[in-house]
């Protein structure tokens, strides 16, 4: 395993040196002075600033820190030479480069490698690179150079087999799996949709005072999970990457593939992934990634990746979730929590079973293959094309979604937020469509999440169409341009409630950042038209940019699209139920607020100040209702 | 490599164990604490052969426990560089293989395999193919293995091994 390997002066050199003698020949060892340099001290400088003498006053050596036989020096390594920073100096050639290595041990040579001395900087030494490149996690890592000899090896084995790589993420995106005992209680009953649940122990998963495992794990996968795995094994090698257990990602894939055909062993889990809270690509694929193409219901964890197809988060039982998204200490928590609380045996929703998702990402999959082998087809001898990178396919499949469209936001993104830096400006233009700040000649299309601003109106004069937001977000989490019928405004406006636009989106719920907030938000801007309500103006049409208003009240099941991964999970809190006042702009609120926060600093006679006595009655009766009208009722006529 | 050593092991036993089975109880807790275990100083301790004493008890003041210290002698198992020693393949990846030689697991990177021999990630389960002769290594397979290096901690050893010489590699199945 020799090898010759270029040596740099290190960046830590008190720099501008003079080198004095250079010394090294034939055998190096570690620690060998390489060459002698003089610099000149922060003494010497001072003296020289004030124009006295005495460069180059101090010397000092440079020891190798590697092991090896001298190659060559580099021409310009003479005494006399003026070094002001780092440069390849010398040549050495190393008789193992230790390209594997197990626990700091050279797997070729067996030299341990973690050495600890003034040679090495900030901690143990770390040998050029040092990835993990196994799904497992045994402790062997390589160098740079071998993860790209290891890499390129799968990359000739990958295209000779004309497929691609393609990790894939389990909780939600494949599967759904909940530990919540009222499924079992389901699957008794015999629920047509739990026909395909599976469910299983984690031998790992034992609870305090037990000595065998307790809780069953229900797994129910995605429709279509098994012909998808069957489809995409023609063009991608996959693995598995999963934010779980080890044993959890294992029971896992014996029920999505019992015959360990799809997968193999090419599992990755939380145990050997370094991070809880994200996954890197480096992981896998240290060098290379134009290859790997990934699919997960979270963005998020990945950061800002070309290869990430986003895939809609299956969400089979409701209100259950990623049962694997914390951390360790909170995962046990969350679990026991889950089996205590019985979610579902709230929900009275039944079980949703179709669920076409797997089937878009598909075609999208076989489009990016396809895209791929036809720009390698294209190869001249042996060079591979610019055009064979999934980092390049994949943000021109998107940006050809919203391709030609000119958008103008009304009421989406928050006053106090510049538009320029907001995450939908952002991803408008990720998915190829233009952006302006305001209506103007050429802009298309008008997304707006209320009714009646100023620019729906502006534009509706414009022959642009003028649609709800949810128009934009659910093109971008399917990556296909919507049809704007359904999602007109004016369909809306004219006979119809925003009601029946929501019959067209079966996952709806989708909102922008600045209207997470729903109930708060609602809170501000009833206030604010009750001011203006009590001012004698009655014109809510203005262009407010409210945050809080709503059009299309959120259902209960809530999806989370691309553009809102940044918000804090916390923030994506269902609305009450009874609050179906949501959309209706007619019907807000803004009186029975009234009731509840009564005008303060108007002077009320002791005798009719209202007296409490402190008991609440908890079931209200006909009675207190009709005394509420009443009072609504003559509020209303004093303000009118 | 096996040797025959007198090692000794302290056994702190609580007084509700003081009767007439104290002596069979400290030696079967001698068994359960040191057999499998490894120490970087002698290696892995694969058997107690003999009890030679379990010493006198000794109360320790304030906690009541009485203190054993047990002579015994064991066969303890130390690899060494340059050693031959015969495994079962454990795991393969494309980086190399794991083999287990008893307690002792000894990776064999692919640097370190016959140079004919490549991985080949198709099969499955995965292994190394050997493109003139039929010799495969996979899992379960055994190998002959010769120890390269060794990394000794303080409760674990780590080893380094090459098949990639003369009458190294895959065994015949008897």
């Amino acid at each position: 395993m020799s090898e010759t390997v270029s040596v740099e002066l290190p960046t830590s050199l008190p720099y501008p040196i003079r080198i004095t003698r250079v010394l090294a020949d034939g055998e190096v060892q570690r620690g060998t002075a390489l060459l002698e340099y003089a610099f000149t001290s922060d003494e010497a400088r001072k003296e020289l600033a004030k124009g006295g003498k005495g460069e180059w006053d101090m010397v000092g050596s440079w020891d190798s820190a590697i092991e090896g036989r001298l190659d060559r020096w580099e021409e310009w390594v003479k005494p006399g030479t003026r070094v002001e920073r780092s440069k390849i100096a010398l040549w050495l050639e190393q008789s193992c480069s230790h390209p594997v290595q197990l626990h700091g041990m050279c797997g070729v040579c067996g030299r341990d490698l973690t050495t600890d001395d003034y040679l090495t900087r900030g901690g143990p030494s770390k040998y050029a690179g040092s990835y993990e490149m196994s799904h497992d996690s045994l402790g062997v890592t390589v160098s740079t150079n071998e993860a790209k000899r290891l890499e390129n090896v799968t990359k000739e084995t990958l295209l000779s087999s004309k497929r691609l790589s393609l990790i894939v993420d389990l909780d939600q995106t494949i599967i759904h799996t909940t530990v919540d005992p009222t499924v079992g209680e389901w699957i008794e009953q015999g629920k047509k949709a739990l026909e395909d649940v599976a469910k299983f122990h984690l031998p790992d998963d034992v609870p305090l005072g037990y000595t065998a495992p307790d809780r069953w794990y229900y797994t129910k996968p995605r429709p279509g999970v098994n012909q998808f795995l069957r489809r995409m094994n023609e063009l991608y090698e996959m693995h598995v990457y999963t934010m779980g257990t080890r044993t959890y990602a294992e029971a896992i894939c014996n029920v999505v593939d019992p015959d360990k055909t799809f997968f193999g062993g090419r599992i990755i889990s939380r145990d050997e992934n370094k991070s809880f809270s994200s996954k890197s690509l480096k992981r896998l694929f240290p060098t290379d990634q134009s290859m790997v193409v990934v699919i997960d219901d979270r963005a998020d964890v990945w950061g800002e990746i070309p290869n990430l197809v986003k895939v809609v988060p299956y969400d089979f039982f409701i209100g259950v979730g990623d049962i694997n998204k914390a951390d360790s200490m909170a995962q046990t928590k969350l679990l026991d929590a889950q089996s205590e609380d019985r979610p579902l045996a709230k929900e009275s929703e039944p079980l949703n079973n179709d669920d076409a998702e797997l089937e878009r990402v598909a075609k999208i999959l076989a489009q990016i293959h396809s895209t791929f082998y036809r720009a390698y087809a294209q190869r001249v001898k042996d060079t591979i094309p610019m055009g064979c990178d999934v980092e390049v396919i994949i943000p021109d499949i998107k940006s050809r979604v919203l391709e030609g469209c000119t958008l103008v936001f009304s009421g989406v993104i928050p006053k106090h937020q510049a538009a320029e830096t907001s995450g939908i400006f952002h991803a408008a233009e990720m998915f190829g469509a233009r952006t302006m700040l305001d209506v103007g000649p050429g802009m298309t299309h008008c997304v707006t999440a209320t009714v009646g601003t100023e620019k729906t109106y502006r534009a509706s004069r414009m022959d642009a169409a003028v649609v709800w937001v949810e128009w934009f977000h659910k093109s971008i989490a399917l990556w296909k341009r919507q049809d704007e019928r359904a999602f007109s405004i004016n369909g809306a406006e004219s006979s119809t409630s925003p009601k029946q636009v929501e019959n067209g989106i079966p996952e709806d719920g989708v909102d922008d950042g600045g209207l997470d907030n729903l109930l708060d938000g609602w809170d501000e801007s009833a206030d604010a038209e009750l001011q203006a309500f009590m001012e004698g103006s009655s014109d809510y049409g203005e262009d407010t940019e409210s945050v809080g208003s709503v059009p299309g009240s959120p259902s209960k099941k809530r999806v989370r699209y691309a553009d809102e991964e940044s918000l804090p999970l916390e923030s994506f809190r269902d609305p009450p139920e009874d609050q179906d006042w949501a959309g209706d702009s007619d019907d807000r609120p803004a009186k029975r607020r009234l009731l509840l926060e009564a005008p303060t600093g108007d002077y009320v006679p002791e005798g009719n100040r209202f007296q409490w006595d402190g008991k609440m009655d908890e079931n209200p009766t006909a009675e207190d209702d009709l005394f509420a009208q009443m009072l609504e009722d003559s509020l209303d006529s004093e303000i009118s | 490599m096996f040797f025959l050593r007198q090692l000794s092991h302290t056994i702190l036993l609580h007084p509700s164990y003081f009767g007439a089975q104290l002596e069979d109880y400290i030696r079967k807790k001698l068994y359960e604490d040191v057999e499998g275990t490894c120490s970087g100083k002698h290696g892995y301790i694969i058997s107690v052969v003999q009890i030679i004493s379990t010493g006198e008890g000794k109360i320790l003041p304030s906690t009541g426990q009485a203190r054993f210290r047990c002579t015994y002698t064991a066969v303890v198992m130390k690899p060494f560089k340059g050693e031959v020693v015969d495994g079962k393949v454990a795991n393969v990846n494309k980086m190399g293989f794991f083999a287990m030689v008893g307690p002792l697991q000894v990776f064999v990177s692919s640097h370190l395999v016959h140079a004919d021999m490549k991985f080949d990630p198709n099969a499955s389960p995965p292994c190394y193919r050997s493109s003139s002769t039929d010799e495969t290594i996979t899992k379960d397979t055994k190998v002959r293995i010769q120890i390269v290096g060794c990394r000794v901690e303080a409760n674990d050893i780590f080893a380094i091994g090459t098949i990639r010489a003369d009458y190294l590699g895959q065994l015949p199945d008897e």
